[in-house]
């Protein structure tokens, strides 16, 4: 081997295999066309440059054209004017390629690049479609299809009553920190030595290859466990994809919940926000479990707000809390009531009245959706609200968040105060709807009070939210509790007469229902309220 | 399809290693970074079997590298259109299923199964024909059809279709009595 040889790689240099190559596509192309197999691609017809990197049609061409077989030729002529177009692969056997019958393939989809359904490869510049990477990579869809596949897997669910649930990592099913942020508080805790310990039912994992710490919500097992009897579940996180994964394999070891269902930052259609896009089930089936309301900016509607879990003091320091965190008290939600819990309760409950309403309406048709807006509208159903210095004056007072939560949650909220009124929202003691509140028996909360039943989706005990009273008031709040029972309960009976009579009515019943359970609970606690559930629960009887 | 032939590549070799195992050093080096790679033309290089010459070095000025332009042979596989392959099915999901052989992804989507044979959600997702008789789910082996190849840097994509005589399932694993 001589030194004029050497240098860098010449064109030349690998003619040999070059040829071979050259020799076994002419081979299989002469093959494949005796058999009127798939034709190949759309022959460029730009002379052979001979690089490495060239594909293999123009050297079939030029092979063919060396071959000066003229049948050969027409069948690549015919190639050429064909590009773009395919053969349907079922009516390929039925004869030879030149009576085949042409048909545009409509390339639903692609898989690395190549057309799943004729082999072609993607044009460069047609890159319709959504990229499915977390099912596979390269992976990619077209619209079309994509709405194909979702209404094949409609009616799969639907027979096997299922809905499709999105879950969201961080703050909603667990909570993790990076091990540089843990607080000396938290270390002297042994926070860390938790996490190492080889117990089954521990809650704190180290994902030592992230140097990341992560906690598990209180109740999580157990809610997959229901839940994947309910719904096909994703996850879906903005986290990267490894992150991801290894969360995925903590929540679901033997991958029976997510299996290529986990979704992370890679796969989001658009940044900084989540889509129901890349999901392959119906909108109208799709319920969604997150923290961020943000992120679902197209799909509110199909959204259920989970309360933020901060277990770690990184995390409550990220999010502005000043307070001491639930690992650094050795504190944590409760299992049985829990955030977790208490939407696996509101789950059921959608799922039920999805599948076993007796609506006359085809299973297909219906709308979880609906179903998450009417199970949303009992939480406060019969509360009529006032809110008094909640919002600045300059703003319309329905237009504010706080107004349309309230709404949503099935509340009336009405700008000025008449008997009809049941709560006063306030943060201040000193208005005047609110002394007329105290004045009139009314309930006075805090607007807390609207957001604690927005997340655990039942009307919570008024006395947990009272207006930051003065000291003296604060110890008189529990007596009073009575009378106020009492006074609503009556409040109520008489405005039956009002002109809304039939349209409250019923409304009444569950909440004064409602009222039932929230004073049962303490009837053990003092037997003198036991006068005060008799009146309330004969009230809707009477009427 | 497997070939056997001879590549050819130029190495570059740091000083460091020039002493008595250059050779062995090139060789090691060869391996290291030619096998498990595929290029455009010849596939997915398998295997090297052995070296044939090895040049010349030229030294590049300013970095003391050396390049030898080295010739090998080697064992390649390479997917063809219209190939007919055995491959063993790694996920079934209602777009189809996609299949392995040896480093080459393979994906059939359910426009390229036969229309008989439908998708089956559950522990273990499959396809199956009506009367149940034929089931495609994870490590079945089927033999299928090449309609289309490309192949990158590090990775061969091909699209299979089993909608054509003698294509289909070879072995069962859930059929195993």
């Amino acid at each position: 081997m001589s030194l004029a040889e050497a240098p860098s790689p010449s064109p030349s240099s690998s003619s040999g295999s070059d040829d071979f190559a050259a020799l076994l596509d002419s081979e299989l192309e002469l093959a494949s066309g005796a058999d009127s197999a798939f034709p190949g691609d759309p022959s460029s017809a730009s002379p052979d440059t001979d690089d490495e990197g060239e594909d293999e049609d123009s050297e079939e061409v030029e092979v063919e054209l060396l071959e000066q077989n003229s049948a050969k030729r027409r069948r690549v002529e015919e190639q050429s004017q064909d590009q773009g177009t395919s053969i349907r692969p079922d009516k390929i056997a039925t004869g030879p390629s030149k009576n085949v019958q042409v048909e545009v393939c409509p390339h639903p989809g692609y898989f690395g690049g190549l057309c799943f359904r004729c082999g072609k490869p993607q044009d460069e510049e047609d890159a319709s479609g959504v990229a499915f990477g977390y099912i596979h990579k390269g992976l990619r869809l077209g619209t079309s299809e994509i709405d194909r596949l979702r209404g094949a897997d409609l009616k799969n669910l639907l027979r096997e009553r299922k809905l499709v649930l999105i879950l969201d990592l961080d703050h909603t099913l667990i909570n993790s920190t990076k091990l540089q942020d843990i607080s000396s508080a938290e270390n002297e805790l042994g926070i860390r030595t938790a996490a190492l310990k080889d117990d089954p039912d521990r809650s704190i994992f180290s994902l030592d290859s992230m140097q990341m710490l992560t906690k598990l919500r209180p109740f999580v097992r157990n809610f997959l466990k229901e839940a994947s009897n309910m719904f096909e579940m994703y996850i879906y996180t903005m986290g990267d994809k490894a992150y991801a994964i290894e969360i995925a394999k903590l929540l679901d070891p033997s991958n029976v919940y997510f299996p290529s269902k986990v979704i992370s930052n890679s796969d989001c259609t658009q940044r900084h926000q989540k889509g129901l896009d890349v999901i392959l089930g119906a909108e109208s089936v799709a319920v969604i479990l997150d923290d961020t309301e943000y992120v679902w900016q197209k799909h509110k509607e199909n959204l259920i707000l989970m309360e933020r879990y901060h277990y770690f003091a990184s995390s409550c320091r990220q999010f502005g809390f000043g307070v001491k965190s639930l690992s650094e008290s050795m504190q944590d939600e409760r299992e049985s009531d829990g955030a977790l819990a208490t939407v696996l309760d509101v789950l059921k409950r959608i799922h039920t009245i999805f599948f076993d309403t007796a609506v006359e309406t085809a299973l297909s048709s219906r709308d979880v959706r609906q179903v998450i807006k009417t199970v949303r509208k009992e939480v406060l159903e019969g509360c009529k609200l006032v809110f008094s210095r909640v919002f600045p004056n300059t703003s319309r007072p329905q237009e504010q968040m706080m107004w349309k939560m309230a709404e949503h949650l099935g509340a009336v909220c009405s700008t000025d105060v008449d008997s009809t009124v049941t709560h006063v929202v306030a943060v201040d003691l000193g208005t005047e709807k609110a002394r007329w509140a105290v004045k009139n028996k009314k309930f006075l909360v805090h607007p807390r009070w609207i957001e604690a039943a927005n997340f655990r989706w039942h009307r919570q005990p008024e006395e947990d939210f009272p207006v930051i009273p003065p000291k003296e008031k604060s110890t008189d709040k529990e007596p009073s509790k009575d009378k106020e029972e009492n006074a609503v309960a009556g409040q109520k009976e008489t405005s039956n007469d009002k002109k809304e009579e039939n349209a409250v009515a019923g409304q009444k019943e569950t909440s004064n229902d409602q009222e039932d359970n929230d004073v049962a609970g303490q009837k053990e606690k003092d037997g003198a309220k036991e006068n005060a559930v008799a009146t309330t629960a004969t009230g809707p009887a009477d009427s | 399809m497997f070939f056997h032939i001879v590549l050819e590549r130029n190495m570059q070799l740091h000083p460091r290693h020039f002493g008595p195992h250059l050779r062995d050093k090139l060789v090691s080096k060869l391996i290291k970074d030619v096998e498990g790679t595929c290029s455009g033309r010849h596939g997915f290089v398998v295997a090297i079997t052995g070296v044939e010459d090895i040049g010349k070095g030229l030294i590049r000025e300013g970095t003391g590298y050396v390049t030898f332009p080295v010739k090998y042979q080697c064992v390649v596989f390479r997917p063809f259109k219209g190939e007919i392959l055995e491959a063993v099915v790694t996920m079934v999901n209602k777009m189809g299923f996609f299949a392995e052989a040896g480093p080459v992804q393979i994906f059939v989507s359910n426009h390229l199964i036969p229309d008989d044979m439908e998708f089956q959600s559950g522990d273990v997702p499959n396809y199956t024909t009506s009367d149940g008789s034929v089931k495609i789910q994870k490590e079945s082996e089927v033999r299928l059809k090449i309609i289309g190849t490309r192949v990158d840097a590090t990775e061969i994509f091909c699209i299979g279709t089993i909608k054509d005589d003698f294509l289909g399932v070879i072995s069962d694993p859930g059929a195993a009595v």
